[in-house]
């Protein structure tokens, strides 16, 4: 009896034990879906270093690392399409040299790049650059370790801070009022560019700036205090470690002789390491930078700009540098940064569509569009309508007699199909990835959003581009007379 | 280290892991120690000699005198010494607790009278900081002495006990103010209790989340209303003054309930039952009953020490009626020295004395009306009644100026517009349009929480435990998760004090 007791009591207790452990695991499972929704989803640092951290080892040729100039700056598409250089850009907003030296020693546990390029405008900060929005851009896509606990002390003054942001949860969780289902996703919806992104951001932006103006010869003007003593220590750890190492100045349209001065002083200090220091400001013409339509703000290049500046730093890497032509590896470990292209470069194509407001000149645009792309046609009236216009209808088949009005079509290839509405008004839609689109009797709506909800009311041929590669709408545009409308 | 800080989470999973790890005799001294060291690390702003030498003067005052008290023949001519040390500790313990909570009260009281007769005013110029927790370990030490006087329990004879009884760290700042029978036992029995208890253990759980729900979720976001619009209230009107006072009251509720829920969770998964603070107090039915809900440690000590030696109910009338008074006036200034909380203590003593006197009037009205007295109609409107009063009188307890006070009540009666109630314009108070329905949405757990309490008579603790595992597991990880993410904390906030530490 009484060994029956005991033994019921052990049961028991290895009961209660495997339902505490049981519960426990289940809250460890829950938290972890509570971090990938609500950590921050920034492109820049947080999920850049995912994209970083899903490299295979060993193919980042080119590693960029710096603040927001060299993800706007640098296309990764470009240096891969002209050049064949697989690179990867690690950077942050104003992210200031102790960030980068961290983030250099985070990179090089998993790649043997060729060259690292340090982007040195932190030499020109001047101000405080510690602030939660710094920490969350830079810090908190990096993997738990050394180096990220590093980067966060040099971050902070006081230990509260460091135990504040050390325990991220309590950051985490001031976003949930900018939670939505993208974060769910994981990947703000945009799962092309997610899968096989390179760290470059194109900037679709035209902001006119003026030249920079500034004297060639300037004293040289010591940096920040902390900031230099991690430049230093950038520059000691690739010395030490062997890693070839180019520091650059990327073109700012808001360079000053102030500027200058300082990284005049960043390029003594490269001198002492035997590292060659590049300002690019130096060789505006030779880069071909149109001042009034190659920058999205004063800081930053544009699309236009950023394939100016990246053929010519392309150039000078390939003269420079010891690099090696991966386009013709047939392994297929290189595939990526084909795709990645291939995004950047579709990505490109529809702001140009977008941006394009001559009818003869989209007219034009449409018919090149290739096979990844859906044109959604719906005409409400054909009262106004240009020649090229009613070409390019008629060369796809699409009739300019009623009931046009009742009917939709989809050209693809150079292949139109008409489409009909069925008892619920709806003539077509298609989910890919996250997202849906519907062409229905009510509209064109794109995740629940009337594509054309600000023009409503015009009448004309409406037209909705779909980029089926990168699964988003390239275009909508009202086509009334000579004139295009957008939302 | 306030309950919902991370200092405190750190410091109550070493002393919860190092306490099921100790061998079970030692517990109670790792729970004294750990009691001493929350204290002083919450006066570590001041000098030890500053702060913590009161709680000690305190437990050495109350203990000796208990020891010596029981000593004395309670029979007898000796008898008398009884009384002389009961209020020998009484004298000691409250003059504490007037020196620093009511000198300056005091003085500033009796000033204008100096001033008129041409004398020169005392100064006020001097900062009196109190130790924290005070008033809740002088009630806990004094009614001690009452129940050592009256031979309701032995005294205490070792003074590690007695120590611990008086400053176990989960109810010394705040309360539940415990008495001797009930704890004083409990803390022998600590070797007793056993380490894997699944259901004490997820009692516990549940009642720590259910705190940090409503202080986190619930008070401190229902907090921006109320400072904002009492703080403005000059750009408000009617409809918005009594929603804001509407809020105040849920706000003070779950600030003052998550301490006490807090404080009884952590002293369950250490095996220890500490006394329930509050059981729905806002669907009481009337304001006697309302203060049989609300803060109950704190009622029962004032109706075991100043109401029944007062007399109780068993005098005249007119007596009972003086005592009710006298007894809430107490409860007034025990929460400040200020006029507005004796004001507040005095309606709630006016209200129960009114509710008294029209007792019989009522009865003979709902007679001659049919008033159908047990129907849902008849308890929910004295229930909305009763909550309108308590409502209106915490408009004193939280505006320390009794004319400002008077003033918002005033403007509470002007002209409504109602339309603010459905045209957007509640979310302008302090609280966005998502904030404020992740704040309606924790009311209404708070509210199904409440009735659930008051049908079953349970703590929440007790009620989950009632429930299939599956349930509470849900129930934990749902709080949880609506902790963390819902919650008011992080770099941006600053943990909040809880509103009852002041007192």
């Amino acid at each position: 009896m009484k060994v029956k007791e005991v033994l019921f009591s052990v049961l028991k207790s290895l009961k209660n034990a495997v339902r505490a452990v049981a519960f426990l695991l289940i809250l460890a499972f829950l938290i972890n879906i509570w971090i990938g929704w609500l950590k921050p989803k920034h492109f820049d640092g947080n999920l850049m270093m995912d994209a970083f951290y899903a490299q295979q080892e060993n193919t980042v040729d080119l590693l960029v690392i710096g603040s927001s100039h060299t993800f706007v700056d640098v296309n990764t598409g470009t240096l891969w399409n002209d050049y064949g250089i697989p690179s990867f850009v690690i950077g942050g907003s104003l992210q200031p040299f102790w960030h980068s030296y961290y983030y250099l020693r985070e990179a090089v546990k998993t790649q043997t790049p060729r060259l690292v390029i340090l982007e040195a405008l932190a030499c020109n900060i001047e101000e405080d650059n510690t602030f939660p929005g710094i920490i969350f851009n830079n810090i908190y896509g990096m993997k738990w370790g050394m180096e990220k606990l590093e980067s966060l002390r040099a971050s902070v003054f006081d230990t509260d801070g460091l135990v504040d942001y050390t325990l991220f949860f309590e950051d985490y969780h001031n976003r949930y009022p900018e939670l939505d289902m993208l974060d769910i996703a994981g990947d703000l919806g945009d799962p092309v560019r997610y899968e096989d992104w390179k760290g470059f951001y194109d900037y679709f932006l035209t902001q006119y700036v003026d030249e920079p103006e500034f004297l060639d010869d300037v004293l040289p003007e010591p940096m920040v205090n902390k900031e230099e003593y991690y430049y230093r220590l950038i520059l000691e750890y690739c010395r030490d470690n062997d890693i070839p190492l180019l520091i650059m100045v990327s073109p700012d349209g808001g360079y000053s002789n102030r500027a200058r001065s300082h990284y005049v002083y960043a390029s003594e200090i490269a001198d002492e390491y035997g590292f060659d220091f590049v300002d690019f400001n130096n060789y505006y013409d030779e880069i071909g930078l149109d001042f009034s339509l190659d920058f999205a703000d004063l800081g930053h290049l544009n699309h236009r700009g950023n394939r100016k500046f990246t053929e010519y730093l392309g150039d000078y890497l390939v003269d420079n540098y010891d690099f090696i032509d991966r386009r013709n590896d047939e392994s297929g470990i290189y595939d990526s940064w084909a795709d990645n292209y291939r995004y950047l470069e579709y990505r490109y194509d529809n702001y140009i569509l977008s941006d394009t407001f001559d009818v003869t000149d989209y007219v034009g645009r449409l018919a090149e569009l290739s096979e990844d792309y859906e044109v959604f046609v719906a005409i409400s009236d054909l009262s106004y309508i240009t020649d090229e216009m009613r070409t390019y209808l008629g060369i796809n088949g699409i009739p300019s007699a009623r009931p046009y009005d009742e009917r939709r079509w989809m050209i693809r290839g150079g292949n139109t199909t008409t489409l009909y509405a069925d008892e619920n008004g709806l003539y077509y839609e298609v989910y890919t990835g996250d997202h849906h689109l519907a062409v229905s009797t009510s509209g064109f709506y794109y995740d629940g959003q009337d594509l054309f909800a600000a023009v409503a009311g015009y009448n004309g041929v409406l037209i909705v581009v779909y980029d089926s590669y990168n699964q988003t709408v390239a275009d909508a545009a009202v086509v009334f007379g000579t004139e295009i409308w957008r939302l | 280290m306030l309950f919902n800080s991370l200092q405190f989470a750190l410091f109550f999973l070493v002393v919860l892991a190092v306490f099921y790890v100790l061998p079970p005799r030692v517990r109670v001294w790792w729970i004294l120690v750990s009691s001493l060291f929350f204290y002083c690390f919450e006066s570590r702003e001041n000098p030890i000699s500053e702060q913590s030498v009161y709680l000690f003067t305190a437990i050495g005052v109350s203990y000796v005198t208990g020891l010596i008290m029981g000593l004395i023949p309670s029979e007898g001519k000796l008898k008398i010494l009884r009384l002389v040390l009961l209020l020998e500790g009484i004298i000691a313990d409250f003059g504490m607790l007037f020196y620093f909570k009511y000198t300056k009260f005091f003085i500033e009281l009796i000033n204008p009278s100096i001033i008129e007769k041409g004398g020169t005013p005392l100064s006020t110029d001097f900062n009196l900081l109190m130790p924290i927790g005070i008033s809740f370990f002088i009630f806990t030490s004094t009614g001690y002495l009452f129940d050592v006087y009256r031979k309701k329990i032995e005294p205490e004879k070792n003074p590690f006990y007695y120590a611990l009884f008086t400053c176990f760290f989960p109810c010394i700042m705040s309360g539940p103010i415990e008495r001797a029978d009930h704890l004083i036992p409990q803390l022998k029995k600590l070797h007793e209790v056993r380490v894997i208890d699944v259901d004490r253990m997820s009692n516990g759980i549940v009642l720590i989340v259910w705190g940090l729900f409503a202080k986190m979720v619930i008070a401190d976001r229902i907090a921006m209303i109320v400072d904002n619009v009492y703080g403005h209230y000059y750009n408000y009107g009617s409809v918005e003054i009594i929603f804001a006072s509407i809020c105040y009251s849920i706000q003070i509720y779950c600030d003052f309930m998550s301490y006490s829920t807090i404080a009884m969770g952590c002293s369950k998964l250490m095996g220890i039952d500490v006394f329930d603070n509050f059981e729905a107090p806002y669907l009481s039915q009337s304001v006697q009953e309302f203060w049989r809900r609300w803060h109950i440690s704190l009622s029962s000590w004032l109706r075991d020490y100043v109401y029944i030696p007062l007399g109780g109910s068993r005098c005249s009338k007119l007596r009972k009626y003086l005592n009710v008074m006298i007894t809430f006036l107490v409860s007034g200034i025990w929460h400040g020295a200020g006029i507005n909380f004796i004001v507040w203590g005095g309606i709630h003593g006016l209200l129960q004395v009114v509710d008294g006197v029209t007792a019989p009037l009522r009865k003979k009205i709902n007679e001659l009306t049919n008033a159908k007295t047990e129907s849902f109609g008849y308890k929910f409107g004295r229930g909305l009644l009763t909550f309108a009063v308590v409502d209106l009188a915490w408009v004193f307890f939280r505006i320390t100026d009794f004319n400002l006070a008077v003033e918002l009540i005033k403007r509470m009666f002007h002209k409504p517009d109602l339309w603010l109630l459905f045209n957007g314009g509640l979310y302008t108070l302090g609280l966005d349009q998502k904030e404020f329905n992740i704040l309606f949405m924790a009311v209404l757990a708070l509210l199904v929480m409440d009735i659930a309490r008051k049908k079953t008579q349970k703590s929440i603790g007790d009620i989950m435990i009632g429930q299939p595992w599956w349930f509470r597991w849900v129930v934990i990880i749902a709080l949880f998760f609506a902790v963390l993410t819902f919650g008011i904390y992080g770099p941006a906030f600053d943990a909040s004090g809880f509103i009852y530490l002041q007192f």
